[in-house]
């Protein structure tokens, strides 16, 4: 019988002991491509997951760039504009439905979720890899249509011009991300069923790390958002296809019914997005702190509350589309009341590091990093839900700079923490401390280099999805792209030196970090196949840390 | 004969309960999804049908009110055998078990058969959007085009569920002859009852909102 | 897995009740009584109808707590996407 009531007194020292001979582990468990292919194993679905969301990744990012290039001028001709509305296109779909949505849960989650927990797999292993499969031939799809020549629709595949007007190829598009949402859909309902039924004895609810607490949030909203945007696709590709006119209004349709039906997904989207990336903060600030989380249940209730909330919001992205201006209210109201969860979990996670003792390891860096940029661009949230100001900043590159720090400043900072925090438990290996702290920094320089001055840009009116615009604004464009170069190479650092690590890295113990958890504590640097050799028995709370001083356990 | 009891818990389970529980959670989950997906179409209709009352009207007198009746009179009956056949076997009973699952698929084929014959008849009337519609036939056409079009696109994503719930059914017959079955595990029969209930449910709410649409 | 379940005489009981409501709407379909009253009518009968089958035939009446807040979940979502888009159809000035 295992227990987790040592609590942890040192300092996390990130140095491996000794080198030891391989012991049997997951990553060694059957060698082969068709041993990887047929697995069960949620660690090696995890890792599969992991090279397709970095290829689409990159995809996007090639996106950006190519339109980060054209922008550098007023009057660039890098691309005609009918390819650079194919690049934005391209640069949001890949973003969106194959990187941002899938990126924690599927590599992050299925890889820790039942190791956190205390379970052997998750509920339905076999589900887990049909996810995998319907992701990749998801991909597939999309990508076909992207080099049949895309879709210049924009990711949000607008009506009427998506179903009657556009060139391109937006059925097959559309088609490749309807498969892929049963990807997503197969995940969450996993994790939920997962989380309900397979809890280790003593493993209460309120007992789990907030990491589970945000992946259940997230599967929440995986479940009950995603079928809307898969049938509102559907009709937009029949639609098309069939010439009939439920969203054309010259057929007797209404263009914001679809508006309705895509943002009733695409908004809660973004918390699928963003919930992930705030557990996997609170795992790595308790821990560089070493201290508990100030106000657990909060944090936990605050994951449910946005959840929730996030699905009654999203008439914001319609405030200047003819929706009725006593809905833009409500839609407005509720949107300042999402915020506030989002806030309580900045103030929890700033209380947490009150009064601990900080340690600037990689993770660390990438979550604070978090904090600050994630509370950015909630705050230019506020903003846009402000009916008034929307009206000025709407569709220009304000709202623009807003998500992206949320997504890029928030999310992404998140996952690459998360990637480095829990690498050494995924590869067995320790990647070089220095170099990724360096990373650190440029893609924090980087990212505020690049988004930064496209605030100003979008409240001096410059319109999103442009590939042109006034001379006088080219400054900034050039402070933008010149920061995307900083943060390209930001990113392609960890690249090359986490998979370096894999491969050629000194091995990594048990517990680098010295950290509380099951994932930590009662199971290899890698895993074995089934995870624990016995059933973890959980007898103490989340958070074992030795701050503050003053124990309220 | 009966396998090992023990080999009917998969791998990641530690007990049958757990499974159980699993099992109905999964499929209880994955109906939720499938509210929400109908539910897309359900806006669409309930939006169109407050602003085009007329053109529904018109639309729905033109559809086949005895097929659609029959249907569903078809349709509850086999949910009634679905559930004879989870009773059957919670009682052991592999016999009635395997009737019961030959009545249900016996009736749902019919409700696909009978669905065939009247798009057929639809087309023959020219009904069909985008493929033979005829706009002189109907006093609000536009607004009648579009009633079809839900009615076509409802009806039809309920065709592939019912599809694809034969198909599970088959699966489940193919191993009630094998005696996979008993009182202690029955879990898939359970999970596939419940999909075709729902799918039931489906068409319960179809029926009057295409069928029974008057002034 | 529920340990209650119901009798089969429970199954067939609610069997021909659903014919039953089946025949009202049917009959009702015929007549004009208007329009809102048949659409209420109708909407009433089906939400019967699917009450009894989620209860009995889906034994959701005997199975505990956490299932049926799952059973319900779907329906409660449902009804937020419609009360929400419904907030903007009900309030415009305008016809599309």
């Amino acid at each position: 019988m295992n227990s987790t009531s040592t609590i942890i007194e040192h300092a996390p020292t990130g140095t491996p002991p000794e080198p030891h001979p391989r012991k049997p582990d997951y990553l060694n468990d059957g060698y082969g491509l068709k041993s990887w292919l047929t697995t069960h194993d949620h660690k090696r679905i995890a890792l599969l997951y992991l090279i397709c969301i970095t290829f689409f990744f990159f995809v996007g990012g090639w996106a950006a760039t190519m339109m980060r290039l054209q922008l550098l001028t007023p009057q660039g001709n890098l691309v005609t504009s009918e390819t650079y509305n194919r690049l934005f296109t391209l640069h949001g779909v890949m973003m969106v439905w194959f990187f941002l949505i899938p990126a924690v849960p599927t590599v992050l989650g299925n890889f820790l979720l039942p190791l956190m927990i205390g379970a052997r797999d998750v509920a339905f292993p076999r589900l887990n890899l049909l996810s995998w499969y319907i992701f990749v031939f998801g991909g597939l799809f999309t990508m076909y249509a992207t080099i049949s020549g895309g879709v210049d629709t924009g990711w949000t595949f607008y009506t009427p011009y998506s179903t009657t007007y556009a060139n391109g190829h937006v059925i097959a598009m559309a088609s490749g991300i309807f498969i892929t949402g049963f990807s997503s859909i197969f995940t969450g309902l996993n994790f939920i069923v997962t989380t309900h039924t397979m809890r280790a004895p003593g493993m209460h609810w309120f007992r789990l790390p907030l990491f589970v607490w945000s992946l259940y949030a997230t599967s929440l909203i995986l479940v009950l958002a995603t079928p809307v945007i898969a049938i509102t696709l559907g009709l937009i590709a029949l639609e098309r296809f069939a010439g009939v006119g439920v969203f054309d209004p010259k057929l007797g349709g209404d263009p914001l019914l679809f508006q309705h039906l895509f943002w009733f997904y695409s908004h809660p989207a973004v918390y699928i997005m963003i919930l992930p990336g705030m557990g996997v903060v609170s795992e790595m600030i308790t821990c560089f702190s070493r201290k508990c989380i100030f106000g657990y249940k909060f944090v936990a209730y605050s994951s449910i509350a946005i959840a929730i909330l996030g699905f009654i919001v999203w008439g914001h992205h319609m405030f200047v589309a003819s929706q009725s201006i006593y809905a833009g209210l409500v839609f407005s109201f509720l949107s300042f009341l999402v915020s506030i969860p989002s806030a309580i979990k900045v103030f929890n996670w700033t209380a947490t590091l009150y009064k601990g003792r900080i340690y600037f390891h990689t993770p660390m860096l990438y979550a604070l990093g978090f904090i600050g940029l994630f509370t950015i661009g909630g705050l230019t949230g506020l903003f846009l839900a402000t009916l008034a100001v929307d009206m000025h900043v709407h569709g220009t590159y304000f709202v623009i700079a807003h998500f992206h720090y949320i997504m890029v400043g928030g999310m992404v900072m998140a996952y690459l923490g998360g990637l480095h925090y829990w690498w050494p438990k995924i590869s067995g290996r320790m990647y070089n401390e220095k170099l990724a702290q360096f990373s650190a920094a440029i893609i924090f320089v980087g990212f505020n280099l690049t988004f930064f001055p496209q605030f100003i840009l979008g409240y001096l009116g410059m319109p999103r999805r442009y590939p042109y615009y006034p001379p006088q604004w080219q400054v900034f464009h050039v402070l933008s792209t010149a920061g995307a170069s900083v943060l390209a190479v930001g990113y392609l650092l960890p690249l090359c030196y986490l998979t370096w690590s894999f491969f050629f890295g000194r091995h990594a113990p048990k517990n680098p970090w010295n950290a509380s958890g099951l994932e930590w504590n009662e199971t290899d640097s890698p895993p074995t196949r089934t995870n624990f050799d016995k059933v973890p028995i959980v007898t103490t709370k989340a958070y074992n840390y030795p701050y503050p001083m003053t124990s309220n356990e | 004969m009966s396998e090992d009891a023990s080999s009917t818990i998969r791998e990641q389970f530690e007990t049958r309960s757990q499974q159980e529980e699993a099992d109905s959670l999964g499929i209880w989950t994955f109906l939720s999804t499938e509210i929400l997906f109908f539910g897309g179409l359900f806006l669409c209709y309930t939006v169109y049908r407050t602003h085009y009352h007329a053109g529904f009207v018109e639309g729905s007198k033109h559809l086949y009110y005895s097929i659609g009746t029959i249907n569903t009179f078809v349709l509850l009956t086999s949910s009634l055998f679905m559930a004879l056949a989870v009773h059957s076997i919670q009682d052991g009973d592999r016999k009635k078990l395997r009737l019961f699952l030959l009545l249900t698929f016996a009736f749902g084929a019919t409700f696909l058969g009978l669905k065939l014959c009247e798009y057929y008849l639809d087309y023959r009337e020219h009904l069909v959007p985008a493929v033979n519609f005829r706009p002189g036939d109907f006093s609000h056409a536009a607004s009648a085009e579009i009633f079809l079009f839900l009615y076509f696109a409802m009806t039809g994503l309920h065709a592939i569920h019912m599809t694809i719930g034969l198909s599970a059914l088959t699966y489940l017959y193919l191993r009630a002859r094998k005696d996979e079955f008993s009182t202690e595990y029955h879990s898939p029969v359970r999970v596939v009852g419940l999909y075709w209930h729902f799918v039931d449910i489906v068409w319960v709410f179809l029926y009057p909102m295409l069928y029974l649409v008057t002034n | 897995m529920p340990s209650a379940r119901p009798q089969r005489r429970t199954l067939f009981i609610v069997y021909v009740s659903l014919i039953v409501l089946l025949a009202i709407t049917a009959v009702a379909g015929r007549i004009s009584v208007g329009s809102n009253i048949h659409d209420l009518l109708a909407f009433g009968i089906s939400a019967a109808k699917t009450a009894l089958i989620v209860a009995i035939f889906m034994e959701v009446h005997y199975d505990k707590g956490v299932v049926r807040v799952f059973a319900g979940a779907g329906i409660v979502w449902l009804f937020l996407l419609f009360l929400f888009t419904f907030t903007d159809y009900l309030t415009r000035a305008w016809r599309f």
